[in-house]
């Protein structure tokens, strides 16, 4: 089930009212078999997949945390680990590994695997890598004695599976949303006035915004060298602002479903694009990611404190998984890696040039920016050719022999959208929308939600495009 | 507010073709409901640019025909539009044509890239208030799984359904994708690649057993109690495919499985490779003609067409548009022996009143020996242009 999905909206609202029906004991349970459901709708199979790693993961660390010694602790650490990474690497990497290789071939005519390989090839089960993370987290947290286990296996379940945050994120730790899920709590007006503003802005973005910008990247993406480099341009542009709002959009309905229920998911985004250099970005830019990255590979193997060359291999090492992570493609181990040659380049380089006043703040956000813009190219690109030809296409000037270029057409309201979110989010709105909405007057107020009401009912994209982080 | 301001707009922009079913059905017209067979021409060698609904009207000129169509519409889309049908006067007749071919039952078609559009599109068939169908749109409330998902359903298909039909068959794989994975790997012969190409497209389309639990049937079906609820007298015409110059391409181009060096082409004993495949499309025509008789419904048989068998063949198929995959994308010869077919029928059975209409339509018709180039093709679908025999 997708939040811009109206089988979402009539989902919510119902569970929304049989849990605060319930009595307290027995609310967790209700939210754990609606979240399955939630799950589920879509493909039942991702379902037990889900709990097949949410069970490993669950007893791997009970008997983690019992055990005694240097070995046993590894033992069941590194199982839980290779357990979850196998069942990654099965449903999101094999075609992309090992597609096709006669191996993918023998299994694929053996009912037994057939399936699987259908899926990992056309549909990757939804949000696969967001709760296996959040489950390999919750592992390592009992190993470094951070966290102590949960002794119930079906409440241990809804950590993993809290429904706002299972198939996007935010990738939240066992401490943090654990403790929320099972205190008491009674609904009150100022969650549920936030929490539904926090939903309507995020559907805003979402589908006003991000789904109309779709539809231009998805034109010029269709046949790239038909386009004038101008077009490739403005395609390269709105892209970049489609993935921040279709991602930060999702973020927001998250925690504004969570807060219906008085859970508080954290921040994933905090105005990237005002960031002044690479590494500043992406401790804006899907800020449960890059922390968990931080948490459970860069500081691991050394982090800051082990010297440069053990720095420049944590920051590589991390950008090629973060990369991989986005999906199974060559694309994105490129788009990866690029991100983190520009990290190493700003902060060994780039970092004290241009600072101090206005006009160098200005030049070092337009600079990140135009970082982050043009490696997407490789996000977007369906294989590596595509990317350079893209890239071709940017910087090279197309010579007179070559057929008649097409331009982009964009629609005047695509641009209004636009332009919106970009003032709305980088201007005006301070903080959280809902904590800036919240204290403008009645009218403004209303005008507001009407604005963001009529532009998701009646100038809401076409075309369905799903998440894009949806599929990781 | 909606309904005075964007409604117009986005009906013309989302919907190709709403407005023109609100006047076919409201105007006392006739209607003629079909795909691409009925829009699709040959720029180089139609001379004669109607369409079968534009050569029915000729030989009517008495009655006025409506005809909606577009590529890529199935019996699914026509029942929603069907259920906006006026109910009828008992006095009153008015005819529906609607052509049927076989692929449309297929996995390739149910299952097909261009599904979520058309099912979006289908939204708009309906008089729900505007508002709602705008917010069923942006919210997509409608079946609207991507490609890949529909890709992995296609292939679902092809993997576990069986297609041993019949006793002792010879058949040598027993589903659809062991069939594709054989003939790409050459099988028993020496197969060349653009062959190995059109037999899996062929597969691709047609190696499916007909059921009555197929969704496309249950929609004919369901097309049948709609039209006799609402008084309209409904006639369901069968498609002929591409069939036989395909089965002469791939003998003539692989002498090892050539059954008899004496055939010409147009020699009907062709057939695709192997016979299997023949065999299972004329059981799904047998299997569709009884369920036809079953409900009860009228029907103009087109399958073995002269002009799109044994001359199209002797044409070296280019009676057809499309001579490497299965398509129903014909000229104007068999797109006017189908209304021609059609008109017979109509005019039941009356030999000397339908050869007068014939004459006259003849007479009329003037050709164009000059490429058409305002013609688009119709081939909208990447799957019919790209097919390969490999999954990948």
């Amino acid at each position: 089930m997708l939040f811009n999905s109206l089988e979402f909206w009539i989902f919510l609202p119902v569970v929304w009212l049989v849990y605060f029906a319930l009595p307290h004991t027995v609310r967790w349970v209700f939210l754990l078999v609606s979240s399955y459901f939630f799950y589920g709708f879509w493909q039942m199979e991702f379902a037990a997949l889900m709990l097949f790693t949410t069970v490993v993961d669950w007893y791997c660390a009970k008997r983690l945390y019992a055990a005694q010694g240097f070995f046993w602790r590894q033992f069941w650490m590194w199982l839980a680990i290779s357990s979850d990474l196998a069942v990654l690497f099965a449903f999101k990497y094999f075609d992309f590994a090992l597609g096709k290789s006669p191996l993918a071939q023998t299994l694929y005519h053996m009912p037994a695997f057939a399936w699987m390989i259908e899926l990992g090839k056309y549909v990757i089960p939804a949000g696969i890598s967001f709760y296996t993370f959040q489950s390999i987290s919750y592992v390592v947290d009992i190993y470094r004695g951070d966290e102590k286990p949960e002794p119930n296996v079906v409440k241990f379940m809804l950590f993993v599976s809290f429904f706002p945050q299972l198939v996007a994120g935010p990738i939240e730790r066992f401490g943090k949303l654990h403790k929320q899920l099972f205190a008491a709590y009674q609904p009150r007006l100022e969650d549920l006035k936030n929490g539904g503003r926090l939903l309507l802005y995020g559907l805003f973005l979402k589908v006003a915004v991000a789904d109309n910008l779709a539809g231009v990247v998805d034109s010029y993406y269709a046949d790239p060298g038909a386009f004038a480099r101008s077009s490739a341009w403005v395609a390269t542009f709105m892209f970049t602002f489609q993935v921040y709002y279709d991602f930060f959009g999702y973020s927001l309905l998250a925690q504004g479903a969570a807060l219906l229920f008085g859970i508080h998911l954290m921040d994933n985004f905090n105005k990237p694009f005002l960031a002044q250099s690479v590494p500043e970005f992406w401790h804006r830019w899907h800020i449960s990611l890059s922390t968990w990255f931080r948490d459970y590979i860069y500081i691991p193997i050394g982090g800051n404190k082990g010297g440069t060359g053990i720095l420049i291999f944590g920051v590589l090492l991390v950008f090629f998984t973060s990369g991989l992570w986005h999906g199974a493609n060559a694309t994105m181990i490129y788009f990866g890696l690029a991100q983190g040659v520009l990290y190493l380049f700003d902060r060994f380089i780039f970092r004290k040039t241009f600072s101090g006043n206005s006009v160098g703040v200005a030049f070092r956000r337009l600079k990140t920016a135009f970082f982050f813009m043009s490696t997407l190219v490789f996000f977007r690109s369906g294989n590596v050719g595509q990317s350079f030809d893209i890239f071709n296409h940017l910087w090279v000037p197309r010579t007179y022999c070559e057929t008649p270029a097409l331009h982009l057409s964009v629609n005047p309201q695509v641009w209004l959208f636009l332009v919106v979110g970009i003032v709305l989010d980088h201007w005006i709105v301070k903080e959280r929308v809902d904590r800036w909405i919240s204290p403008l007057k009645l009218g403004y107020r209303w005008f507001w939600y009407l604005f963001f009401l009529t532009a998701v009912l009646l100038f809401g994209g076409a075309v369905n495009h799903p998440f894009v982080y949806f599929q990781f | 507010m909606y309904r005075h301001t964007r409604w117009e707009q986005d009906v013309r922009e989302f919907s190709r073709v709403r407005n023109r079913i609100d006047s076919a059905f409201n105007s006392g017209a006739d209607i003629y409901l079909g795909e691409s067979s009925n829009t699709s021409f040959n720029p180089w060698t139609d001379t004669l640019n109607e369409s079968i609904s534009d050569f029915l009207q000729y030989y009517f000129p008495e009655r006025k025909i409506e005809a909606v169509t577009h590529e890529g519409y199935h019996p699914g889309l026509f029942r929603q539009m069907l259920e906006l049908l006026p109910t009828l006067p008992k006095d009153s007749v008015r005819t529906i044509w609607l052509g049927v071919n076989l692929r449309t039952c297929g996995p390739s078609a149910i299952f097909s890239g261009n599904e979520a559009s058309n099912q979006r599109e289908a939204l708009y068939y309906s008089n729900r208030p505007p508002l709602l169908t705008r917010i069923f749109m942006g919210l997509h409330f409608y079946d609207n799984r991507n490609e890949k998902e529909r890709e992995r359903l296609k292939f679902q298909w092809w993997r576990t359904r069986e297609l041993n039909i019949r006793e002792g068959s010879k058949a040598p794989y027993n589903t659809a994708l062991n069939w594709i994975d054989a003939v790409a790997q050459n099988y028993d012969t020496g197969l060349q690649e653009d062959i190995k190409g059109m037999m899996g497209a062929y597969i691709k389309e047609f190696g499916f057993v007909l059921d009555e639990d197929n969704p496309r049937l249950q929609d004919l079906k369901e097309i049948v109690g709609i039209c006799k609820s609402k008084g309209w007298r409904l006639v369901y015409h069968i498609l002929p495919p591409n069939r036989y110059h395909a089965a002469w391409l791939f003998t003539q181009k692989n002498p090892a499985v050539r059954v008899n060096d004496t055939l010409k082409e147009g020699d009907l004993r062709y057939e695709l490779p192997p016979s299997e495949l023949g065999f299972l499309i004329d059981y799904n025509y047998s299997f569709l003609r009884r369920e036809f008789f079953e409900w009860g419904v009228e029907v103009v048989d087109n399958y073995n067409l002269k002009e799109a068998v044994v001359e199209n063949a002797a044409k070296k198929g280019s009676y057809f548009t499309d001579q490497w995959y299965p398509t129903e994308h014909y000229n104007s010869v068999i797109r006017l022996a189908i209304a021609e077919k059609l008109a017979f029928q109509e005019l039941e059975g009356n030999s000397s009143e339908w050869v007068l209409r014939k004459e006259r339509v003849r007479s009329q018709l003037r050709q164009n020996n000059y490429p058409n180039w305002d013609i688009v093709m119709p081939l909208s679908d990447p799957e019919r242009r790209g097919y390969r025999v490999r999954r990948d």
